[in-house]
């Protein structure tokens, strides 16, 4: 079936399966930074935004994104390069598996509040896993964000 | 190839649902890990959240709310702050921010896993529905709703519209034990209403379904009733025994907290 | 200090194994075990091969026998007529797309006899107990023989000549502990993946998750009989190792599937793949006997391990086939009398592979829990306890090593002077443990090219993956600093296995002291040779020659406990380490971080939960990894001024956070609790059984 999507900020038309997830079709796109983790919409790492909000890309069926703005990774990259830096500079990733996921929904949580608390950023990032920082550092990287 | 069907009226989402292997799609996080893990092969989904009037929370004239069933998780948080605190609090304790994102009051409700925060805080709340099906639309009680291990009294075709909360009567918090990662299932949840001398509690993870009990507003008691209603299994969240000796703990502290 | 590789990753322009795309790609799905042992009576692929997009369907018998492995090569590339773990491949599919693909698989018909199956090593090495490999000697790479018990992957032993028996006998005070940990997944965000493409040329390229290519080429062609150039491993980054991934895995079916298929193919697991199919941390049984004088002074320890080694032994790298963790039991410390025997069985589970300090965590959460409650049953403070016992300058270790320097009682100094209680929340009860570890920093085989750029910018090319811990930055941090240049004019590329000499892949704690050597005699070669822009230079480097060195990690666990429900809440951790140079400051104390809480998501958390020889984690949902809020504040303290390894003078970090870590928890809820809690994870229940009299020792 066709779908169209406002993708980082480019009107298209997408040819999907109906049963296609979100992330599937992304991927298939070209657009690899959202990830296949846990597909089970546990650990973040297939977080894109959709009119928005920070959703699990696997867990979302291309067809309820119609009409849909959809923002990935890349797109955040180009909307707010401070982010990616900021996590780049305060060593907020390491292998990066998890960091699109991360950096998209920081990206939200900066939008709904441009200077959240620590306990803010615990909350609303405990979604997103990560195995290799200790969580400690992409706290620090999203303040640093905030506060750039 | 599985159909795709996208109804803006309610009246063709029940005749699209009318056939075998359709299912209706609310946010579908539930249905999609369904169908990832091959329990679920629907051949026609059906989509719900852009139909008339189903999303959106709204002031009743008793003072209550009317919740659009297609309304997600952070929309309904979000809305009845104020009004219904605990019910926010227990809202915004489910999943993550994405799953709450895109999760639906009413397909969390027609999913039914006796795990889930929502029923019990619904329970406690004395939450009515709204069904709406091929034979028309009904209002029941969520009580006795959740008829077994993910079963409900959905008919075959039928669609939860609404679900109707009366005016707030006293008052209510959601306690969700989650003794391994605080992301994560409830071991044991606990909702609770506090209305003069009694007490409503709903349980979530300690049976086949969400249990309901009506208790007098003692702590001990209730802790004491609702450990003796809880039938838990064994799982990978704590033994049998254990999860009845914390509903016990759980219910207590829940009621006590609101009698402070 | 910036990560060479961050703006990519994280705006997602980096390509790792599963993003990889390739003209004419076709996708794999796997058929798998439901069995922990039986015999495939038959296989019907007909109604997979009808389907349309499927271009090919293999069994065993179209793979053939081949055996693969890091050591011993035990592993078929598709089970060949009969499957040892659930979870086993047994045929695989090759389509146009990943859900026909999926369908293929599930249409493959497979008919088993089950067999009886041995889940633990008890059960193993029961008399008369049905083997999980008629005859495990056979193998290229085995280190049993016709002659040990039946279901012996390995046993190793070590010993200083005291008389262990004896001296328990003598003690004043003795404790006789048996500590159990469950099989655990590294926790690597992704799974595992591989492409495989067949050229012109008849050469196999591979894309892999694999933290060691050169190995991963070798382990690729010699089963094979080929000469190592007729595969190349192409550089992608690795998304999460931490031991996972090390083994061929997937890749030699990924590649039996491109031959037949003719097309380029990805194999990339699904989680519940992985949880179910890889090669997680070792389940463990752990029995220590340890004694001391009436001073305090050890006096003897025997530590006898035993380790669920799954059904294949394939997934372990090193020589002895076993743990080299246990090495290193009562390594700090000064014993007169000291055995150590560790033994791995074959079981009908999921195969055993390597986790970061493989065998440590498991190892020291036995002994230094044991050694906890012996200063306790002794009537002495166990941070006291610790430190009178622990080696000096000058000691050699219990088995007879040397180090450079021996700086344990610094580092505990350190980590106590740093130390303050945090309170427990009302109502709870507050305990603190503190538990320490040991390890040794080497070098490795590896190369490097440095070419000269117009602009008087320099590229580094190097043989090795990025995994995370940053050897990339690394590089690119010492090369400018060696050429006097700014970061930004270092590049740095990862070459393919086609382009420079070997090299032994990341990990083992020897990744930074190999790169400060390794880019030492680039720069010193590029400043004598001069190349012009367009020309290189080449450093190799060999194991070997350097000081030996060990490095010590003292670590301080505070957690609160609820006493009714047995909740275990982490307070604060606290992790001193001994170290020399720091390259990147940033980068290792995220390391340490990092270690940290994978450590602790070890000790609360994890449990594949293998039951009847299945795993029933069936995801991340199940399989929990401590999330932001699981996480307590970690306050990383350094002792700097030690003697490094190499010409950059460093300590190895990335083995060093997880391991003492979990049992300093389990010596927290024994401070907090009044009795132990000897089996992994510490659940709430599992505490909550103790406060009510039950289990607990």
């Amino acid at each position: 079936m066709k779908v169209h999507l406002r993708l980082n900020g480019a009107g298209v038309e997408i040819d999907a399966r109906p049963d296609a997830f979100l992330l599937e079709v992304l991927r298939d796109q070209g657009l690899t930074g959202a990830k296949e983790g846990c597909g089970v919409g546990v650990c973040g790492a297939c977080t894109v935004l959709v009119d928005g909000a920070p959703v699990s890309s696997c867990l979302l069926l291309v067809g309820q994104c119609d009409g849909c703005a959809v923002v990935t990774a890349e797109g955040v990259g180009q909307l707010a390069p401070h982010i990616a830096a900021a996590f780049s500079d305060h060593e907020g990733l390491q292998c990066g598996i998890c960091t699109p996921g991360q950096v998209v929904s920081a990206y939200a949580l900066l939008r709904k509040n441009p200077h959240p608390g620590d306990a803010e950023i615990r909350s609303y990032m405990a979604g997103n896993l990560c195995r290799c920082t200790g969580y400690a550092s992409i706290r620090r990287s999203i303040e640093a964000a905030a506060n750039g | 190839m599985v159909e795709w069907q996208r109804p803006t009226k309610l009246d063709d989402a029940i005749a699209a649902l009318a056939s075998d292997g359709a299912v209706a799609l609310g946010g579908g996080t539930s249905t999609a890990l369904l169908m990832k893990q091959g329990m679920l092969s629907p051949s026609r989904i059906v989509t719900l959240r852009q139909i008339d009037g189903l999303r959106g929370v709204r002031p009743t004239p008793d003072g209550g709310l009317a919740i659009g069933a297609a309304t997600t998780l952070t929309e309904l948080a979000d809305a009845v702050r104020s009004a219904y605190p605990a019910l926010a609090a227990c809202a915004e304790g489910i999943g993550n921010v994405r799953i709450r994102n895109v999760a639906t009051v009413g397909g969390a409700l027609a999913h039914a896993d006796p795990a889930q925060d929502l029923p019990p805080m619904l329970l406690a709340l004395d939450a009515r529905l709204v069904l709406a099906g091929p034979a028309g639309q009904r209002t029941i009680p969520l009580d006795g709703f959740f008829t077994g291990y993910m079963e409900t009294a959905l008919q075959p075709g039928e669609l939860i519209v609404r679900v109707d909360l009366p005016a707030p009567a006293g008052r209510s918090t959601y306690l969700k034990f989650t003794p391994r990662s605080q992301d994560d299932y409830a071991t044991v949840g606990v909702a609770c209403r506090v209305d003069g001398a009694q007490a409503v509690v709903a349980l979530a993870g300690v049976a086949m379904t969400p249990i309901r009990l009506s208790v007098s507003a003692d702590p001990q008691s209730a802790a004491e009733a609702a450990a003796a209603a809880a039938d838990p299994l064994d799982d990978l969240r704590g033994s049998a025994d254990y999860k009845r000796a914390m509903t016990a703990v759980c219910v207590r502290r829940a009621l006590s907290g609101l009698l402070r | 200090m910036a990560r060479i590789d961050g703006i990519r990753k994280a705006t997602g322009a980096a390509i790792y194994a599963a993003d990889v795309q390739r003209p004419g790609m076709l996708v794999a799905a796997v058929v798998r075990s439901p069995f922990p042992s039986a015999r495939i009576k038959s296989i019907d692929t007909s109604e997979a091969r009808a389907m349309p997009g499927v271009h090919a369907v293999l069994t065993g018998e179209d793979v053939g026998p081949a055996l693969f492995g890091r050591r011993v090569r035990d592993v078929p590339v598709l089970a060949q007529g009969i499957v040892r773990y659930v979870g086993e491949a047994v045929a695989a599919v090759a389509a146009e797309d990943r859900p026909t693909a999926e369908r293929a698989a599930a249409a493959v018909r497979v008919e088993y006899e089950p067999l009886p199956a041995v889940l633990t090593p008890e059960e193993a090495w029961a008399p008369g107990a049905p083997r999980v490999h008629d005859a495990p000697w056979s193998y290229e790479g085995a280190v049993v023989k016709p002659e040990d018990p039946g279901n012996l992957q390995s046993r190793v032993g070590w010993q200083n000549g005291g008389d262990v028996d004896q001296a328990l006998a003598q003690s004043a005070h003795t404790v006789d502990l048996v500590f159990t940990t469950p099989a655990q997944h590294q926790g690597y965000i992704e799974p595992q993946a591989c492409v495989c493409e067949v050229g012109r040329d008849g050469r196999t390229r591979v894309w892999a998750a694999n933290k060691s290519p050169y190995r991963l080429r070798e382990q690729l062609t010699v089963p094979l009989g080929l000469s190592p150039e007729r595969y190349e491993v192409r550089p992608v980054p690795v998304g999460g190792d931490f031991g996972g991934k090390g083994a061929p895995m997937d890749v030699p079916l990924c590649a039996a599937l491109a031959r037949a298929s003719d097309r380029p193919v990805k194999l990339a697991r699904r989680y519940s793949e992985d949880l179910m199919a890889a090669n997680p941390a070792h389940a463990s049984r752990t029995r220590v006997r340890a004694g001391c004088d009436a001073d305090g002074r050890i006096t003897a320890l025997d530590v006898h391990l035993e380790w669920s080694g799954g059904a294949y032994a394939g997934y372990k790298p090193v020589p002895t086939v076993n743990l080299h963790g246990a090495h290193g039991a009562g390594s700090s410390y000064r014993i007169p009398a000291i055995r150590i025997e560790s033994l791995v069985a074959y079981t009908h589970t999921v195969p055993g592979g390597h986790r970061r300090a493989p065998g440590a965590p498991q190892t020291v959460f036995a002994v230094e829990s044991a050694l906890d409650e012996l200063a306790r049953v002794a009537g002495l403070d166990p941070v006291a306890f610790r430190r009178a016992n622990l080696l000096r300058e000058g000691d050699a270790t219990p088995l007879g090593d040397r180090y450079a320097e021996v700086r344990g009682v610094e580092t505990l100094d350190a980590a106590m002077a740093a130390y303050r209680p945090v309170p427990a929340p009302a109502g709870m009860r507050h305990g603190m443990g503190i538990a320490l570890y040991d390890r040794g920093t080497g070098i490795g085989r590896s190369s490097m090219a440095l070419r000269a750029e117009a602009g008087g910018g320099v590229t580094a090319f190097v043989s090795f993956p990025e995994n995370g811990a940053g050897a990339h930055t690394a590089v690119q941090t010492l090369v400018a600093r060696g050429l006097g240049l700014q970061p930004a004019q270092v590049a740095v590329e990862h070459l393919s296995t086609d382009e420079l000499p070997p090299d032994d892949g990341v990990g083992g704690s020897r990744v930074t002291a190999s790169i400060g050597e390794l880019v030492a005699r680039a720069v010193a070669a590029y400043q004598s040779e001069r190349p012009e822009p367009g020309q290189s230079v080449t450093a190799t480097l060999e194991p070997g020659g350097t000081r030996r060195v060990t490095a010590f990690a003292v670590q301080i666990a505070q957690v609160a406990i609820d006493p009714e429900t047995g909740r275990v809440q982490p307070l604060h951790i606290l992790s001193a380490h001994d170290v020399a140079e720091v390259v990147n400051p940033l980068a290792h104390e995220v390391q340490i971080e990092g270690g940290v809480a994978m450590g602790l998501s070890n000790a609360l958390l994890e449990d594949l939960a293998v039951v009847d020889g299945r795993v029933t984690a069936a995801n991340l949902g199940d399989f929990k990894l401590a999330s932001q809020r699981d996480v307590p504040p970690i306050e990383v303290v350094l002792v700097p001024g030690g003697l490094g390894v190499g010409a950059g003078n460093v300590k190895g970090i990335g083995e060093m956070g997880n391991v003492a870590v979990l049992a300093a928890l389990a010596n927290a809820v024994r401070d907090a609790l009044g009795a132990r809690v000897c089996a992994l994870p510490i659940t709430s229940e599992a505490v909550y059984r103790v406060l009510h009299g039950e289990a607990g020792q």
